[in-house]
């Protein structure tokens, strides 16, 4: 029997890496937005679907968007919350003619963070659970810390020029202003809007969607037309500019972000990648170092220890392996099922939308784990060659008028699958939100206030005398 | 040490509080005293409070004399060393502390021409170096000539790093200090400044009895806002809130709070500025025990592991009894901490230890003597 299942399930393996390769290429796409779309297209097609193949079509498209939407972020300057995290290092590549090795380092963190998925395999089973079951009562405060964490840790950007002290705040401290304006904005939409929702029950996966396109990728959109955005002639590389070290230092904050973001509802890689960072940042262990000058006039002596230039591609490396362990993980560990954790621990969109259709089952498990080396090997080979020939066109292609179709084809999306007009109007509201962090250069990732807020005070049982004091219900 | 080390530290230890623990979990919970509190939160929020007070309120309320806002364009590192002569004499001539600001010199939105400040004892130089990215890296080639690269001034009076002038506090620390490092090498050079990203720094400059210049580095840092009292102060109107809104056990809200900002205070006591702990009642900063390098990302990440593993430790044994086997298994309680906590701290400083051993074998061929120092008791800055 198990004969006949194998050439099935790799048939979908394949179909759902290729959706997740083609999908990709809708750019500046939130993962949710894609495993909606991919959901749509699903229930349309279900009767031709086998029910043993939906799980793993489902996390072959995930894994391979996670490798290959490297491509639209590196060249074409257009990023999701999650792929912000590592959007300066590949742009500062991009414009220094290095776009495909900065696409292939973090698609090779990528590919390493598959791997990692795997031979976690016994942390999922053997430990994670009892975390999964510790925190699992204490989440409404964790999230909170996060919350409170993420708008203290934003420090002012501003050199505080002006001539009264007040002057000099405001100049200085603008950007925090600004980032918790979004914040505050973002949480009292998500509020209003989780109490509200525009979709009929049976698209409800689908309502956070407008919501997405307009905080994250109409702003992306828009400020790249603004900044007339151009990437110059790149250099078609035998090899890349990194070794061993650079992975291996990259490991960690990957994983660290990648596995706070799979875990802690409402929290994306983007806000793991900051804590990540935060936590395990190492540039400090070798320090600039210089000789001062013997006599008036000579040049001081600065070593720039390779530490600081390791940095650049550590954050691209680091990028890729959280950025599957949030997308993949996150559906991964629906399939970790255990005494203590019956249901499994998935989270994120995919494993949310899926949870009504799918129940996962023991020994599931293995096939997503082979499915991933599959898939995830197929989408890594599609991302050298498909990075190789996004860095022969992108010079030649029209941004402007690339980026208009793309808005116009957002737009369109949102319209036929997200609410019409009225997703339209979400949208265009969302993305008034959403240029806040553009204009004034604060954290794009406030924007998460949509969710991190109500799902908190859901957790802790506030969400329903808030929706009440807002006069919501 | 880092925004996220004083914050994981600060909810690390309002953990240790059973009835904390208890009343944060889920309603849901087969807990006693389950209630669904926020309180742990007080304790992170107060955790990175003083230096959020000190970096987004205090720097720019405090005042400098003299401003050196270079030219973007035509940097002149004469006149900036020269500012700093002045700022000396001035000093010298007046009596008091003199406040000197340098300004960052921004070219755009990722590039930042970094200069360095390097301090000789009765001399100091300026050098315009490359521009650089919001991650410090230089970019290549832009350096400016040579004749307009760097300039060195003589000053009016030495400067020394070490104040003489010392109220009973800081002598008791430094004291301490001695006893617990058995003996230290008196400090004689200031330590240079690099400017680049963000915003500059600012020094202070005092006569002392001795004559010479005492050189204070971020003269507004770890002074009001790093004091036992002020957090007493802040931490009250919590437990006030929470009694009016009839909370039970009120008072712990309070408690939290403090707790979050203590911690912060006395581990930053363990680096090198300390604190004005007594402030109002004793204004003078204390000098820290200088222990560690706040800026050392070994402490940095070994403190927050080891805050992770102490909260999961507190959380199990206080609420579920899953790996710690509830408040009587002594023998559970050391078997964790023996398996999660020393140990893989144990590898990590191996680790650490063979990257500097490479570090230091690589400096050996270089000869470059002094290195530079990252702004203390900040979080690095964040690029998203």
């Amino acid at each position: 029997m198990i004969y006949y299942y194998i050439p099935v399930i790799t048939f979908y393996v394949l179909l759902g890496t290729l959706a997740g390769a083609i999908l990709c290429f809708i750019p500046a796409l939130h993962i949710y937005n894609v495993a909606g779309i991919a959901i749509v297209a699903w229930l349309t097609a279900r009767h031709l679907v086998p029910y043993y193949a939906v799980a793993p079509f489902f996390m072959s498209l995930v894994v391979a968007f996670s490798f290959m939407n490297t491509i639209p972020m590196t060249f074409f300057n257009t990023v999701d919350e999650s792929a912000g995290a590592t959007l300066l290092p590949s742009n500062a590549m991009v414009m220094r003619g290095r776009g495909t090795e900065a696409a292939i380092m973090s698609g090779l963190g990528t590919l390493m963070g598959a791997f990692l998925l795997i031979a976690l395999t016994p942390f999922f089973f053997y430990i994670w659970p009892y975390l999964a079951v510790i925190f699992g009562g204490h989440l409404h405060w964790i999230l909170g810390l996060v919350i409170v964490h993420y708008i203290m840790s934003e420090w002012p950007k501003g050199a505080g020029r002006g001539k009264t002290p007040f002057k000099r705040w405001a100049e200085a401290c603008r950007n925090c202003f600004a980032g918790m304006l979004t914040f505050f904005l973002a949480a009292v939409f998500g509020l209003i809007f989780l109490t509200k929702p525009i979709l009929p029950p049976e698209l409800a996966f689908q309502n956070i969607m407008p919501v997405f396109v307009g905080f994250f990728a109409v702003p992306s959109i828009i400020q790249s037309l603004l900044s007339k955005f151009k990437p110059p002639q790149q250099y078609k590389p035998k090899s890349i500019n990194a070794d061993w070290k650079d992975f291996s230092y990259g490991l960690l904050p990957g994983f660290v972000g990648g596995m706070l973001a799979a875990y802690l509802p409402a929290v994306t890689a983007g806000i793991g990648a900051m804590l990540a960072g935060h936590t395990t940042n190492h540039r400090n262990l070798d320090r600039a170092r210089f000789r001062a000058p013997l006599e008036e006039g000579e040049i001081i002596h600065l070593e720039t220890p390779e530490m600081y230039y390791r940095q650049e591609r550590n954050f691209l490396i680091a990028g890729g392996v959280g950025k599957i362990l949030y997308y993949v993980g996150a559906f991964l560990l629906l399939f970790t099922i255990t005494e203590l954790t019956p249901y499994g621990t998935g989270r994120g969109g995919l494993a949310f939308i899926l949870r009504p259709v799918f129940s996962a089952e023991p020994g599931d498990f293995f096939v997503m784990a082979s499915t991933i080396v599959f898939s995830g090997s197929i989408a890594f080979l599609m991302l050298i060659k498909g990075s190789r020939i996004a860095a022969e066109i992108s010079p030649k292609i029209n941004i402007t008028v690339m980026y208009s179709l793309v808005l116009i084809a957002l737009s369109a999306i949102v319209y036929f699958i997200a609410g019409g007009w009225i997703g339209i109007a979400i949208m265009a509201a969302t993305t008034c939100i959403g240029m806040i962090p553009v204009f004034y250069g604060c954290r794009r990732s406030h924007c998460m206030a949509v969710l991190l807020v109500p799902i908190a005070l859901n957790m802790a049982g506030y969400g329903e005398s808030i929706a009440r004091l807002l006069g919501l219900v | 040490m880092k925004g996220l080390t004083h914050f994981v530290s600060g909810v690390a230890a309002a953990t240790f509080i059973p009835q904390v623990v208890r009343m944060s979990a889920a309603g849901r919970m087969d807990v006693t005293g389950a209630a669904s509190s926020f309180i742990i939160v007080l304790a992170g929020m107060y955790g990175i409070m003083p230096d959020t007070l000190d970096f987004k309120v205090g720097q720019f309320f405090d005042k400098p004399d003299i401003i050196v806002d270079p030219d973007p364009l035509d940097p002149d590192p004469k006149e900036m060393a020269q500012k700093f002569a002045e700022a000396v004499s001035r000093s010298a001539r007046e009596g008091r502390m003199i406040k000197i600001q340098y300004m960052p010199i921004q070219l755009g939105a990722n590039r930042w021409r970094q200069y360095l400040i390097i301090f000789g004892e009765k001399e100091v130089s300026v050098q315009i170096n490359e521009v650089v990215s919001t991650s410090q890296i230089p970019y290549q080639g832009t350096a400016p000539d040579p004749e307009k690269r760097s300039a060195t001034v003589p000053l009016s009076h030495r400067i020394k790093p070490t104040s003489c002038d010392t109220d009973t506090l800081n002598r008791l620390v430094r004291k301490t200090r001695r006893f617990l490092k058995g003996g230290e090498k008196e400090k004689t050079t200031v330590k240079p400044s690099t400017i680049d990203i963000l915003s500059g720094t600012t020094f202070g400059l005092k006569m002392e009895s001795d004559g010479d210049i005492y050189f204070d580095w971020l003269p507004w840092h770890r002074t009001w806002s790093h004091s036992y009292i002020l957090g007493l102060m802040l931490a009250a109107p919590w437990a006030l809130a929470a009694y009016l809104f009839k909370l039970d056990m009120w008072w712990m809200y309070g408690v939290v709070a403090f707790l979050g900002f203590a911690v912060h205070i006395t581990e930053d006591m363990t680096g090198h500025i300390g604190g004005s702990l007594l402030w109002p009642f004793l204004k003078p900063r204390t000098e820290g025990f200088e222990m560690f390098k706040a800026s050392d990302p070994r402490t940095n990440f070994s403190i927050i592991y080891a805050g992770f593993i102490l909260i999961v430790f507190n959380l199990d044994r206080f609420t579920t009894n899953l790996l710690t086997g509830g408040p009587e298994s002594i023998w559970s309680w050391w078997s964790f901490l023996l398996v999660f906590l020393i140990l893989p701290l144990a590898v990590y400083f191996k680790i650490a230890a063979r990257i500097l051993k490479r570090i230091k074998k690589r400096e050996a061929g270089l000869k470059f003597t002094r290195e530079e120092e990252e702004p203390d008791g900040t979080g690095d800055p964040v690029i998203d």
